[in-house]
């Protein structure tokens, strides 16, 4: 444990927290639900990624860019479970496995 | 002191941040894995309070958990998935953890002695090439592989072999993996890989592989001459502009177009939701305004003369 918390601290944060995403999303298989959360806890690792080196930097674009980050996985998430609520109504169930209708 | 709060700060919300990100992964009723999707959006919220980005964290609290998280919430509420309960759920689950342990472990053991066996084959051949040419080995770094090297000229000769043997050394132990997990799983080779069993350790490994590279990166980084040049937008002392008003000026002037973009973005994403989920209901009666605004005189008023004693006769 460092009592100064520097950039690189962030930067560990950030690639542990991808990391988890990436994990939910490769052995996630239960339901597709926890798939778009772990996209999205993708998504704030890397917007920690950019907020810390914005601080770092003194830079006010990484925070811009967060903003419009922000913007694609509220989009992104609408529509994923936009989808997911139709496939739903389909076949009446969302696991993972059972989504192998299009041979993918 | 400041110091000391301010570490201490950091390692709470971090790790809030990281174990309610991995209970959003783990757990086994989808309506907890939001409920902690919410708790990390709001420690990360705090620690985006910490780097001085204190309109994002606000930003992250109301859009993402006012917003995006209530709506995982309401999708995950209405689609009724159905929760295993303990028994079921672990007691194939143990079994499923050892299969996939096994797995794992023997990847890990096939990996380190393909990449030894590797290792020492490679020692054999840069001997032997070393015995054909004739170079002392002392001036092995100024180049007698220029010609292959070119598009690698970065690297040293042997940071090339070795590269080419970590390649080797990954595919015979991603194969082998493979076709142990057949073994293992009692499946055909392609059909294995929809497993859990298979898929749980290969994400595992492909997880830690990345965590591993990026902490790599992370550890030998540096800042370049260069950097505080190539700063774009400097953050004002916040003493002169607090950060939302700063965020503003630059949002509403050089970042226009894009901000746009993004309400598009938004607008296209509103849409598509509607109506991918909107269903239109045949059994409801509905107005149609055009077709009363198109409504004539003639064809909705009729005069019927009518005989005393006859009734109205056949109108239509």
């Amino acid at each position: 444990m460092e009592l100064t918390i520097g950039l690189n601290h962030y930067l560990f944060l950030s690639g542990a927290l991808f990391s988890l995403g990436l994990t939910g999303v490769i052995v996630a298989r239960k339901n597709v639900i926890i798939i778009l959360m772990s996209v999205e806890l993708m998504l704030l690792a890397v917007n920690i990624n950019f907020v810390a080196f914005s601080a770092y930097l003194s830079d006010l674009v990484g925070q811009v860019f967060v903003m419009f980050i922000l913007t694609v996985a509220a989009a992104e998430a609408a529509i994923g479970l936009a989808i997911l609520v139709l496939y739903y109504r389909q076949r009446g169930t969302i696991e993972v496995a059972d989504i192998s209708t299009m041979k993918g | 002191m400041n110091q000391l709060l301010q570490a201490l700060t950091f390692y709470l919300f971090a790790g809030i941040t990281l174990s309610s990100a991995l209970m959003v992964i783990t757990a086994r009723n989808p309506v907890h894995s939001v409920f902690f999707l919410i708790l990390s959006f709001f420690s990360s919220a705090g620690l985006f309070v910490l780097l001085g980005a204190e309109f994002l964290a606000m930003l992250l609290v109301v859009v993402y958990v006012g917003a995006v998280a209530v709506l995982f919430l309401f999708v995950v509420m209405m689609l009724d998935i159905p929760v295993p309960t303990l028994k079921s759920w672990f007691i194939p689950k143990v079994k499923e953890f050892g299969q996939a342990g096994a797995i794992l472990l023997s990847y890990t053991v096939i990996f380190i002695a393909s990449a030894y066996l590797m290792m020492v084959a490679l020692s054999f051949v840069s001997l032997w090439g070393l015995g054909i040419t004739g170079i002392d080995p002392t001036q092995l770094t100024t180049d007698p592989l220029l010609a292959i090297r070119e598009p690698f000229s970065k690297y040293e000769a042997h940071k090339w072999l070795e590269f080419v043997s970590a390649s080797v050394t990954f595919l015979v132990a991603i194969v082998t993996g493979r076709l142990l997990a057949m073994i293992v799983l009692k499946k055909k080779f392609w059909k294995a890989s929809s497993d859990f069993v298979y898929q749980s350790p290969v994400g595992l490994i492909i997880t830690i592989m990345l965590f591993a590279e990026l902490a790599m990166v992370i550890m030998v980084w540096g800042d370049t001459e260069i950097a505080q040049e190539m700063t774009l937008l400097p953050i004002p002392p916040t003493t002169v502009l607090p950060n939302t008003h700063a965020l503003g000026q630059v949002l509403y002037t050089d970042y226009m177009y894009i901000f746009q973009t993004a309400g598009l973005i938004l607008l296209v994403a509103m849409i598509g939701a509607i109506v991918l989920t909107h269903r239109h209901r045949t059994d409801a009666r509905r107005q149609s305004i055009s077709s009363q605004n198109n409504r004539t005189v003639d064809e909705s008023v009729m005069v019927v003369k009518v005989n005393s004693g006859e009734g109205v006769a056949k109108w239509n």
